[in-house]
C-alpha cells in the first residue's frame, strides 16, 4: 500500500485499516496487474525466486495477542471467549485480527535508490542485482507483532538465499 | 444521492484491479464523507486472495458493494469458466471477512479449500461487525473443497457478532461435508436479527445453526444426502421460523415444515442441486416473502408458492409466460425452458432437430430448422435472443451467457452456425450459406455480424466489442479474435485468409480480396481505419507500415501496434 487510507473514528476499525508500506496482495510472477494496481495507491515489489507461500507471510494480519497462542488459537472445538466491552461473549474460533497487517514495509527508511525506483516506476525488484537487495530491505520492514523489523528478526525462517544473498560477494 | 464509484476486478488482468484485495484496500475509506457507493464488478476468473473488508466508514446509503459483473454470476454446479471465483489457496483464514458495515454480496462463487495445515477459522464468509448496520449476502455459491480432518469444523457463512441485521438468502452452501462441519452458523445469534431465507445446505453435515434466538428462518432447505450424523437445523432459532425443509426427522423448525423428505433435484450427481421438476418435497413448499425480496439465486422472479431453498423451479415457459413448439414431418422438437417470458416460435421441417434450452430469458425469438438442420439454443440470463433458422444440411446453434440479445443465427445449405458467448451483449448475428461454418464466440458485444457464403469460415472471437462485422465469401477464412473494439470489419473474398487478433482498438478494418493472407495484432492503438490503407489519427510509424502492407491499417498513438504488426510479419 503506497498510502494511508482514511482514518476510522472507532479505534479497533481504525487499526484495520491500511497503512502506507503495509503489503497487500501476493501474486506469482508474471501476474496481469490491473490498471489501478500502482501509485498512488500501490507500489509493486518484485521477488524474483521468492514463491508465493513464502512472500505471504507478510500480509498476514496481526491478530490480538491474547489470541495469538497457537495453543488456544487453534485448538478444536466450536468457539473461543472474545471481548466486546464489558462483554465476553463466545464467537468461533476465527478471531478477528488486531490490525490489517503485521508487517509494514516503512517506506522513507528504504535506500535513496530504491525510493528513486519506487517514485519512477512505482515498482522495485528485491534482488542481487536488483533496485535493492533484501538485506537492505529488511532494515525498513517492520513487524507489529515481534516489535522489531525483520533485520533483527530470528524467528522468521529467513526467504532463500536468493535474496539474503550479499550480491557483493557473487 | 450517494455517488456510486464502480471498479473492475478482473482476475485475469485487464480491469481495474486483478483481486478483490487489492480493490479493497484501495477503496477503504470514510464513504460517509465522500458520499459514495464503492461498487466492485468481479468478472469471470478465479481471485485467489482473501479478502477482508474492514476499516471503512460507511451507513445505509454508502457501503461497500460486491457483485458479479453481467455473465460471471454465481452458478450450481459450482461454475470454473464463467463465472466469477473467489478461491484461494488452501490456508486456514476465511475466504472473505466482513466487518465493514452494510457491506452487501451478492451472486458470486466462494471456494473454501483446506486440504493441509492447521485447523481452519471458521467461515468462508465469516461476518463480524462490531458497530451494527446491516450486513447481505445473497445469491453465492459457497463450495466445501476439504482434503483432510484437518479442516473438520469448517463453515460456509458464520456470523460471529450480535449486533447488526442480517440478510442470509438465496444462497447454495454446498459439500460441508466433514466432521463438525455446518453450512450456516449464527453463534451469537440472541442479538442479531438474522433473516435466514431461501437458502439451500446440500450434502452438509451440518445445515444451520443459530446460537441464539435471533435467527428467523424460513424456506431453507437442508439435504444431508446421506451424510453421517447429519442434522440440518440444530440450535435455539426464532419463534416465527417456518417453511423449512430437512431430509432427517424432527428437525427443521416451524409447523409447517417439512421433515424427512427427500428433494429431487436435476443432477445431484453431478452438483446440479436446482430442484428437478419432478420434485414434489420443496416446490411449492414454502411462504411468500416478496414483501423482502421476489427473486431467486438465479435473479429469476419467484412466483405462486414459494419453493423452498435457493431456486425456485419454473416450468418450461411458465405460468405466465409464452412458448410456442411446431414440428412437421420426421422432426424432433424440444425445448427445455426456463423462466422466460416470452419464447416465439419454434418450428422444425423435414428431418430437423429443433431444440431450445434457456434459462431466465426474456425474450427468445424464432428459432426454425428446415430441412436437415440442427438448431439448437442454450440460454442462461439472457433478455432476448432474435432469430435462430437452419435451412438444408445445417446445424445453427447459439450457447448463450448473460446477454441482451443476439440477432439472427441462421444456415442454409451445409452449413454450421454456432455462437458461443458470455456476458453483456446486445447484438449478435451469424449467418451462414452453403458449405459454411461461422462460429463467433462472443463477450460482451453490442454488436457484431458475422457472414459466410460458399466455402467459407467465419470465426469471431470477441471480448468487449462495440460493432464489428467479419463476412466471407468464397474458399475463405475470416477470423477476429478480438478484445475491447469499438469497431472493426474483417472481409475476405476469394480464397483468402483474414486474421485479426487485436486488443484495445478503438477502429479497425481490413479487407482481403484474391489470394492474400492479412494479420493484424494490435495493441493498444485507439483509432483506425483499414480497407485502403488510410487512418484517422496520429501514428506515421503505424501508417507507414500498414500502407506498406496495403491491407491493415490503424492509428493513434501506440508504438507497440507498430512493433505488433511488424512482428506478425504484415
Amino acid at each position: 500500500m503506497a498510502r494511508d487510507a482514511d482514518p476510522h473514528a472507532e479505534p479497533s476499525r481504525d487499526r484495520m485499516r491500511y497503512r502506507r508500506g503495509m503489503p497487500v496482495v501476493v501474486m506469482p510472477d508474471g501476474h496481469p496487474w490491473g490498471r489501478m494496481e500502482g501509485p498512488p495507491d500501490f507500489y509493486v515489489l518484485r521477488l524474483p525466486g521468492v514463491s508465493v507461500a513464502e512472500a505471504e507471510q507478510f500480509v498476514a494480519p496481526q491478530y490480538p495477542a491474547d489470541y495469538y497462542q497457537p495453543a488456544s488459537f487453534w485448538l478444536k472445538g466450536d468457539t473461543v471467549p472474545f471481548t466486546k466491552g464489558a462483554e465476553t461473549v463466545q464467537i468461533p474460533r476465527s478471531i478477528r485480527p488486531y490490525r490489517r497487517r503485521d508487517w509494514v514495509l516503512q517506506i522513507d527508511s528504504l535506500p535513496p535508490a530504491a525510493l528513486e525506483a519506487l517514485e519512477k516506476r512505482g515498482a522495485l525488484t528485491v534482488a542481487p542485482d536488483g533496485d535493492v537487495t533484501w538485506a537492505d530491505l529488511k532494515p525498513a520492514l517492520w513487524s507489529n507483532r515481534l516489535q522489531r523489523t525483520e533485520q533483527r528478526n530470528s524467528v522468521r525462517k529467513p526467504l532463500p538465499n536468493a535474496l539474503d544473498a550479499d550480491p557483493v560477494k557473487k | 444521492m450517494a455517488t456510486t464509484v464502480t471498479s473492475t476486478i478482473k482476475p485475469g488482468g485487464g480491469g481495474d484491479y486483478s483481486s478483490l484485495s487489492a480493490w479493497e484496500a484501495a477503496k477503504q475509506g470514510n464513504l460517509v464523507s465522500l458520499d459514495q457507493v464503492q461498487v466492485a464488478e468481479c468478472y469471470v476468473g478465479s481471485d485467489t486472495t482473501r479478502v477482508t473488508i474492514d476499516g471503512s466508514t460507511t451507513d445505509a446509503t454508502r457501503y461497500m458493494w460486491i457483485k458479479p459483473a453481467s455473465g460471471a454470476e454465481a452458478q450450481v454446479p459450482y461454475n470454473t469458466s464463467t463465472a466469477y471465483r473467489l478461491e484461494p489457496a488452501s490456508g486456514t483464514d476465511a475466504e472473505m471477512i466482513i466487518s465493514d458495515e452494510y457491506t452487501v454480496v451478492e451472486r458470486i462463487q466462494v471456494k473454501a479449500l483446506k486440504d493441509s495445515g492447521s485447523s481452519p477459522n471458521d467461515g468462508a464468509i465469516f461476518i463480524i461487525t462490531l458497530s451494527g448496520g446491516t450486513i447481505t449476502v445473497k445469491g453465492c455459491t459457497i463450495l466445501g473443497s476439504f482434503g483432510v480432518g484437518n479442516a473438520d469444523g469448517s463453515k460456509g457463512i458464520v456470523i460471529a457478532d450480535s449486533d447488526p441485521t442480517y440478510h442470509i438468502r438465496n444462497n447454495f452452501i454446498i459439500d460441508y461435508n466433514r466432521t463438525s462441519m455446518r453450512a450456516f452458523d449464527s453463534t451469537n445469534g440472541s442479538g442479531a436479527t438474522v433473516n435466514l431465507f431461501n437458502n439451500t445446505a446440500v450434502n452438509c453435515v451440518g445445515g444451520f445453526y443459530s446460537g441464539g434466538t435471533g435467527v428467523l428462518a424460513k424456506n431453507n432447505g437442508y439435504y444431508s444426502n446421506g451424510l453421517g450424523s447429519a442434522d440440518g437445523f440444530n440450535g435455539s432459532f426464532n419463534a416465527s421460523s417456518d417453511y423449512n425443509a430437512s431430509d432427517v426427522a424432527s428437525d427443521a423448525p416451524g409447523s409447517n415444515s417439512k421433515n424427512s423428505v427427500t428433494p429431487t433435484f436435476v443432477d445431484s450427481a453431478g452438483g446440479n442441486w436446482h430442484l428437478a421438476s419432478s420434485d414434489t418435497a420443496w416446490k411449492d413448499s414454502g411462504t411468500d416473502l416478496s414483501g423482502t425480496f421476489t427473486d431467486d439465486f438465479d435473479a429469476a422472479t419467484r412466483s405462486g408458492t414459494w419453493d423452498i431453498g435457493a431456486d425456485e423451479y419454473t416450468s418450461a415457459g411458465g405460468s405466465t409466460y409464452q412458448l410456442t413448439g411446431t414440428a412437421a414431418c420426421a422432426a424432433t422438437v424440444s425445448a427445455s425452458v426456463r423462466v422466460i417470458r416470452v419464447m416465439g416460435g419454434v418450428s422444425a421441417a423435414g428431418v430437423a432437430t429443433t431444440s431450445a434450452s434457456g434459462r431466465t430469458i426474456r425474450t427468445l425469438g424464432t428459432a426454425t430448422a428446415a430441412g436437415r438442420a440442427t438448431v439448437s439454443a442454450t440460454d442462461s440470463v439472457q433478455r432476448g435472443m432474435g432469430t435462430t433458422t437452419a435451412a438444408g444440411a445445417g446445424t445453427a446453434s447459439a450457447s448463450i451467457s448473460t446477454r441482451r440479445a443476439l440477432g439472427p443465427v441462421s444456415a442454409a445449405g451445409v452449413a454450421s452456425v454456432s455462437a458461443s458467448g458470455g456476458g453483456t451483449t446486445r447484438t449478435l448475428t451469424a449467418t451462414a450459406a452453403g458449405a459454411a461454418v461461422v462460429s463467433a464466440s462472443v463477450f460482451r458485444i453490442r454488436s457484431i455480424t458475422a457472414t459466410a457464403a460458399g466455402a467459407a469460415t467465419v470465426t469471431a472471437s470477441i471480448a468487449k466489442l462495440v460493432p464489428r462485422t467479419a463476412t466471407a465469401a468464397g474458399a475463405a477464412t475470416a477470423s477476429a479474435s478480438i478484445r475491447t473494439v469499438r469497431s472493426c470489419a474483417a472481409q475476405a473474398d476469394g480464397v483468402a485468409t483474414t486474421t485479426a487478433a487485436i486488443n484495445v482498438v478503438r477502429a479497425f478494418g481490413a479487407t482481403v480480396t484474391g489470394r492474400a493472407t492479412v494479420t493484424a495484432r494490435v495493441s493498444v492503438p485507439t483509432a483506425a481505419t483499414a480497407v485502403t490503407g488510410k487512418y484517422a489519427r496520429e501514428h506515421a510509424a503505424a501508417y507507414r507500415m500498414v500502407k506498406a502492407a496495403e491491407e491493415a491499417s490503424y492509428a493513434r498513438e501506440h508504438a507497440a501496434a507498430l512493433r505488433a504488426v511488424r512482428g506478425a510479419g504484415v
